[in-house]
Order: structure tokens, then sequence, then C-alpha cells
């Protein structure tokens, strides 16, 4: 399309007839749904990106060979969780979720795929296939997509970009709730657009155009106008504030702030990216420790938040764990098995999962834990309790999940 | 009106967007006389070209480009054996290695960048259309390790020298390319070890027992050539992928090609039905010729092509005498190029497509006479709008049809993309002066105005090519 004035006022001229003869452009659908959605179960998911410790979130504190294979990475204060198992002292948010029976562990969970490069194990992991990937999309976007919404927020991330898990579920990535929008876009271009998309031929491209308009004005409605301003600035003040509260507790405020504001949110998708500890990891305190805190924070936030208004679930995963034995620098290397945490109103509590242990004769390649409770087997039990049925089989296509019965 | 139609569309979707004075220098010459010249136009990797003075100056801050990979990590690789990270125990020298991990990444950023300036500034438009359809089709990601520092040489060596050549040239050109060999770990598929004492020195159990990685071999059926449903069988997967041992790199600290005889599996191998003989890596290329030569490969780029330029659903038709185009050229890909180009399929009405979001910052850029560094700015807007070059997670590449495209939040950064643009907040890129008469007008009228070019750009209608 060549600028002319012609296409121009084309544009303009499409849009004034529009716009008078459709002023409401709000989906009326979006309306309807916020109604069903506000008791509907929440689900939360959160992903660690780095390659996150499990045998120092959750240390296996009774096996015999914990002390001498971690050596200076073990823990030797831990707070009481299951027979054999603590959890780091970090984790004391999570101590009221434990009394309640609300906190589980799936240990030694993971991917069956050996696979110690961050960048495919977290695609792989995030698009729910064993490589090569085919299916351009995220599995919890395909777990969630047939279930019966039609808001954008209905599934959506608190992330700077959409992530790969949802991809294909035409959903919204929002970093910060207050910048959500088109800052420099006046009402009238507003309105604008909005009469040149309901104006649109072709439906696809109509109907995205303007839900993502009608999504703009809700949120906007209920939050305020996102303020105009320098993009560098605001860049810079986002980082100061992750570097005072920790990224996922910052970011579930934001969330339970939207959730607040009546938005039809049922699932969102979280990640922090500071689990890839190879230096310095530390053991009560340190580096690692500042993270498990953030989680954990988090986590405990969240369940505050919801705890009596919705069912609600939280599904903690990373793409692999980390070496047993600690490296030349203080900490660890990539390695294969972590684990799964699971919270929420209707977690079976405690440790799940078969504890392969750590004798050498057991580890995956002689320096992993090893896998033996399949993350998407994990993944699709927190889809079927969210969804209240099995997910659709597109989610884990060829995949037969087994049982594990984190669920009451 | 199907005339004006084509010329439309030739601008839109054989380049990546008309220019101001584009559509009347077509106009004067015609849409066959433009498509010939456009097949016969011929860029360098510097972007020399006897069109286009104007596109080497503005590569010319991409300094790794046109330099090779060992040049460009001397001083930061250490010495040792071809190590992409991933195996255990992978880090000699964690110091070192985070310096290459980040110069690397620096690299690829640049041929990145490049890639955006070309296609944006690029003059033999068809020809920077074909390497953003080649970079896709052998879609290789910078973020697995080390790779940014081959992309100059892929986007340089590999996919600029071939976009207009014959298929097979460009086939082997990839399946040669350090990229490749890294991006879909051929580089380290091999002959099993079967020496029990060298079990225990350290590079053996770093690198484990050995054997063949099938990962190349697949994609290089399904995806580079045959196509998923092109007739093979997974024991062709694996016959290919031992006719592939060797076909690897030589060092971390000089990523270049090497065929090494002692990592290859010997013997016959049968691909297809088709027998090959034992002769290391002269076998890679029979099978490279073959495979070309297929006509499901003939079949499934010829469709590719169509999709990209006619219609997301290809029309049956078109899809066939584009192939039989293919075969009777042996893989020319500028002959395949003109029977699409100057089909009736091309230029009906109905057959829209979408532009992806880099065709889409391309055509707004170039619509305003515009400009872009290829820099940071740009190349953050683009992976936030999920199609920075080099960036696809999936060997597959990019998608291409509209319908993996458009949802509401792709639809939003769209509009924030034509309003980022007018209100020049990306840096490094600006639309130009061009824009709908203004005349005289006062402040507010300009405003006015400004809004408008920024609500063209963001309109349903431009969304289309």
């Amino acid at each position: 399309m060549v600028l002319t004035r012609r296409s121009f006022l084309d544009v303009c001229g499409k849009s004034a007839i529009a716009a008078a003869s459709s002023p409401l452009w709000l989906d009326s659908s979006l309306l309807h749904a916020q109604h069903r959605e506000k008791s509907a179960p929440f689900l939360a998911v959160f992903f660690l990106r780095g390659g996150a410790d499990g045998l120092h979130l959750v240390p296996p504190t009774g096996d015999r060979l914990y002390a001498s294979s971690r050596q200076h990475l073990a823990l030797r204060e831990t707070l009481p969780f299951a027979t054999g198992f603590g959890l780091h002292p970090e984790l004391a948010p999570l101590q009221d979720l434990v009394e309640r029976n609300e906190l589980a562990v799936v240990h030694a969970c993971g991917s069956p795929e050996i696979n110690r490069s961050h960048f495919e194990a977290q695609d792989h992991v995030e698009a729910g296939e064993l490589g090569p990937l085919r299916l351009r999309s995220g599995w919890l976007a395909r777990g969630l997509g047939g279930a019966g919404t039609t808001s954008p927020f209905a599934l959506m991330a608190l992330a700077a970009q959409l992530p790969m898990t949802l991809h294909g579920s035409g959903s919204f990535a929002i970093g910060e709730p207050d910048e959500f929008g088109l800052p420099t876009a006046s009402p009238a271009a507003r309105r604008a657009l909005a009469a040149d998309y309901a104006a649109q031929t072709d439906p696809a491209l109509s109907r995205a155009g303007t839900r993502a308009l009608a999504a703009l004005d809700e949120v906007e409605k209920r939050l305020g106008k996102p303020p105009l301003g320098n993009h560098r600035s605001r860049a810079k003040g986002r980082r100061q504030r992750h570097k005072r509260g920790g990224q996922l507790a910052q970011k579930v405020d934001n969330l339970l702030r939207l959730e607040a504001s009546g938005l039809p949110v049922r699932a969102v998708f979280l990640e922090s990216n500071s689990w890839d500890t190879h230096q310095n990891q530390g053991t009560e305190s340190g580096s690692m420790a500042n993270s498990i805190r953030d989680l954990s924070t988090a986590l405990a936030n969240l369940a505050n938040g919801l705890r009596g208004k919705r069912e609600w679930t939280a599904l903690v995963h990373t793409e692999f764990g980390r070496t047993v034995r600690p490296n030349g620098s203080r900490g660890s290397d990539h390695g294969h098995g972590s684990l799964a945490l699971l919270a929420g109103s209707r977690v079976r509590g405690g440790l799940h999962g078969d504890w392969p242990g750590l004798a050498e004769s057991e580890l995956t390649e002689g320096r992993d834990l090893a896998v033996t409770a399949d993350y998407r087997s994990v993944a699709w039990e927190v889809l079927r309790a969210h969804l209240g049925e099995p997910p659709p089989p597109t989610t884990f296509p060829g995949f037969e999940p087994s049982s594990l019965s984190l669920f009451a | 009106m199907a005339a004006r139609l084509r010329e439309d569309r030739l601008l839109s979707r054989a380049t990546f967007g008309a220019r101001l004075g584009d559509r009347e220098a077509l106009s004067a010459i015609g849409a066959e006389r433009w498509v010939e010249r456009e097949l016969s136009s011929r860029t360098t990797a510097s972007g020399n070209s006897t069109r286009d003075p104007l596109l080497r100056n503005r590569l010319k801050r991409f300094t790794s480009l046109g330099r090779s990979a060992r040049e460009l990590l001397a001083g930061a690789a250490p010495d040792d054996e071809p190590m992409m990270g991933a195996g255990p125990g992978a880090r000699p020298n964690k110091e070192q290695r985070r310096e290459l991990m980040q110069l690397s990444r620096r690299i690829g950023r640049e041929a990145a960048g490049a890639r955006v300036v070309r296609a944006v500034h690029g003059e033999n438009g068809l020809y920077e259309v074909m390497i953003d359809f080649w970079a896709n089709h052998f879609s290789v990601n910078a973020r697995k390790p080390l790779l940014g520092a081959v992309l100059p040489h892929y986007l340089d060596q590999t996919l600029v020298p071939h976009a207009l050549g014959r298929f097979e040239d460009l086939l082997l050109a990839t399946a040669q390319s350090p990229a490749m060999l890294i991006y879909l770990d051929n580089w380290n598929s091999t002959a099993p070890r079967t020496n029990p004492r060298r079990r225990r020195d350290r590079n053996q159990r770093r690198r484990g027992p050995g054997g063949i990685n099938e990962n190349y071999a697949r994609e290089l059926l399904e995806l580079h050539t045959l196509g998923v449903y092109g007739g093979y069988d997974q024991r062709d997967v694996i016959e290919v992928a031992n006719v592939f041992t060797g076909w690897s790199i030589k060092s971390r600290r000089d990523p270049s090609f090497r065929f090494d005889n002692a990592l290859h599996v010997s013997g016959l191998k049968r691909v297809l039905g088709a027998q090959i003989r034992e002769a290391g890596e002269a076998e890679g290329r029979r099978l490279i010729r073959q495979l070309a030569e297929h006509p499901s490969t003939a079949t499934h780029i010829s469709s590719k092509l169509v999709q990209r330029f006619v219609a997301d659903t290809p029309p049956a038709s078109l899809v066939t005498r584009a192939s039989q185009r293919y075969l009777e050229t042996g893989g020319e890909i500028s002959a395949v190029l003109r029977v699409i180009l100057l089909s009736p399929e091309f230029s009906e009405a109905e057959n829209q497509k979408l532009k992806t979001p880099l065709r889409l910052l391309a055509s707004a850029l170039r619509a305003t006479g515009g400009s872009t560094d290829g820099g940071p700015g740009v190349l953050r807007t683009l992976e936030r709008m999920g199609e920075v070059p080099f960036g696809a997670r999936s060997p597959a590449g990019y998608p291409e049809t509209a319908r993996e495209w458009i949802n509401p939040g792709s639809l939003l950064a769209r509009m924030n993309l034509a309003f980022a643009l007018e209100g020049r907040r990306i840096p490094g890129t600006r639309l130009g002066r061009s824009q709908p008469e203004v005349g005289n007008t006062n402040r507010r009228q300009r405003s006015t105005a400004r809004d408008a070019r920024a609500l063209m750009l963001a309109s349903g209608d431009f969304q289309w090519s």
C-alpha cells in the first residue's frame, strides 16, 4: 500500500462512518464472560528459567549420600516437610501452606529428554513437546485452548513478551499493567482504529483488532490510563522496583491487582530467570536463597490473595535440574531431574513421586538426579484439576500421562 | 484491473514494500520486464551491487560481516576440541566461556541487524525477499550457544550467494555451513566409538559414547527437501544421518566446515531405495543432489514459494506448474519464481497475504522513505513482535500464514508499532517525511496529520500485502 492522500482519506472516511454506527465497540462477550469468571478456578504457572536446583529447594536430607555428594552445597538447616526431605529455609513463607496441606512437591521431576542447553530445554518444555519442535505453540495454550471463554484475559502472561508456553493462545503478555496500552494514541485515534477494525472484511483480523482495543479499554477502565512518558525512564524505574521486591513477588502483586479489578483472568504465566546458579550458589543464604525468597513470597502472596475467593492452583517448574555435585565455582552445572512445586486449594499436600536416590548408579549419566516423574504428567493433572475434565488430547500429542494423584 | 493488482502485489510481496516512485517505475516498464530485472539482479555479501551503491554503506557499521568466525573469535575462544557447552563438564574456563558467549551473541545481533537493514534499504527488492525466505526455510536460532559467531558467514557465504541460484547449490551450502552444523547438531553426529580404552579419556567422557545424531537428517528430509509427506521413513532418517557423519567443524576457535573421515560411518548406505557407496564426504554431496532432484522436493519448495507469494492455501494448479518448472530446470529458483509471479493466481483479488512483523515494519519504513540502523532498538521491537531475524524457536522457522499471526496480542503490538514509529520511539529507526499532503498548516493540524499517518500504518488495510 503506497501512502497517498487517497488512502489516507479512505481510512479516515471509513473510520468516521463506522464510528458513528458503532460507538460502543466493547466486545459484549467480554462483559458476559466476566460474570462467569469471577468465581472460576484460577491457575498460575511459574516457570523458573535457568535450571532451578531441586536439591536446594527441597533437599533430600534423609538420603545417606546427601551430605557427601552435595558437599559444601548441602544445607544444614532446613524446615520440616516430609520424611527424609526438608524445605530450604527461605521457603518459610510457605509454612502456612504446608500446615494446610496445600503444598505438594513432585521430586525428581522433569523432561525425559536429556538436554542441557537452556534454550532448547526451555523451548521443549514450554512447547510441551520432545524435540524437534513441530507444533509452534505452547502446552498451556493448547491445554486451555478449548476452555469456554472468549476473553483474551482468560489466559495471559505477566512478562515483557509472550512466552512460548502461551504461543498459539491468542492472549496477551502484560509486562507492567501500568504500561499496557497504546500510550501515545489520542482518544480520537483509538476510536478511529476501533472503527477501522470493526469494518475490516477479514473476519479474523477484524475480531482480533476489535478485541485488542476492547481489552485495552477494559484494562484502562479498571486501572486507569497508562501515564504518558519516556519509555526509557519508566523501564529504569521498573528495574529498580524489581531490585527491591524480587521479580516474581512484584508480578504477583500486579497479577492480584488485575484480578481484583475484575478482569476475567483464569490462568496466568509468570517467569523469573535467576536460577542458573553456576557460581556461588550459596546455602541457607546467598544468591539462590534470594531467588527462593522471591518465589516463596510470590506464592504466599498469591495464596493469601486468592484464598476464600476462588479455587486456585499454582504450578512451579523449570527446564532442568543441576548437577548433584558442586562444580569448581561453588555452584552447580546443568543437570537433569529437578522438581515441580504445586500449591492450591485442592492440591494433595506432601511429597509425591519416586525418589531415585543419589547413588551414582541411579544418577543420570553418573552425575545428575534422574527423572522419575514426567513434567507432562504433572501438567496434565494440573490442567484436569483446573478444567474439571481431562485437557484436550492435543495438549501433549501422543503422550500418555501416568497417574500421580496430585489432587484431591 | 488484474494488471494493476499484479503491479501492486509485485511491490508489496516481491519486495519488502513499495517506496516512493517504485509504483511509477514499475508501471513504466510493465510487470514482465520488472520481474526479469529483479531476477537478474545480484547483490553480494557486503551489499555490493551495481544497482545498490547505498546498501553497502549502510551495512558498513556491521563490522563482523565479511569476517570469518575464526577471525571474529580470535583471542576469546579457548583452543580446544569443538565443544558447544551442552555436554558434561563443558566449561574448562568460565571467564573465557562467558566472554565467548557474549561475543558470539554480539556478532549474531549484527547479522540479524544486517538482515533488517537489507529488508528496509535493499534496492534489489526480490533478492532481499528471497534471502529472507531462505533464511526462514533453512532456519537457525541465534540463541544456540556459539551460533551467533557463525551467522555472518551464514548470511554472507551461504544465503546471499545462492538466494536466486540453483536449489541444490543452496542446499549444499547450508549442509556445510557451520551455522546449520551447529544448530542441528550434525557436528557431533559420529560413528559410535568402539575403542574401550579411549572411553576413559576425559574428552571421551565429556562427549559421551558417540553415535549418530538424527537431528539434521530428519530436518533435511522433512523441512529442507522432501517435506513431511515426501515419502521417507525412519530407516531413511538413520541412513541419511550415517551418510552425514563426519560433516563437522574444525574447533570452537575455528568453527568452519571440516569433513572428518574418522567420525564417518563406513559401508554402503541405502536412502530412498537408492544405494550410496562408501565414498566419505562425497556420499553427502551425492545425497544432496539426489534430494534436490527429487519430485517431492520440487513440490515442497514450490508449495512454500506459492504460499509466500500468493496465498496461505497454495492454489494446487500453480504449485503443479511451479514444480514442473523446478524439475525441468534442475531446480533453478529464478525460473520457478517467474512462473509464480507472472501467474494469473498471483493477481487474484481474494488471495490476500498478511504481513509478518518484519514485513510490516519494513513496508512502513519504505512507504515513508524512513530508515533503520538495524541496531538493538529495532531488534528489540521485532523480538517483542515475534519475528526477530535468526530467532525462530523451531527449525521450521517462523510461520507464514495469517492464522498464526493474527491474535489480539499481536494486533495490539502492530498498533503500538505504528505509534512508536510515528513518535520516533524506536532508537535508530524512523519514518521518513513522506506523509499525506498537509500543505500550509498550523501546529495542531500537523499533529493531526501525524496521527493520521500512524493510524494508516496501524490500520487493518496496511496489515495486508
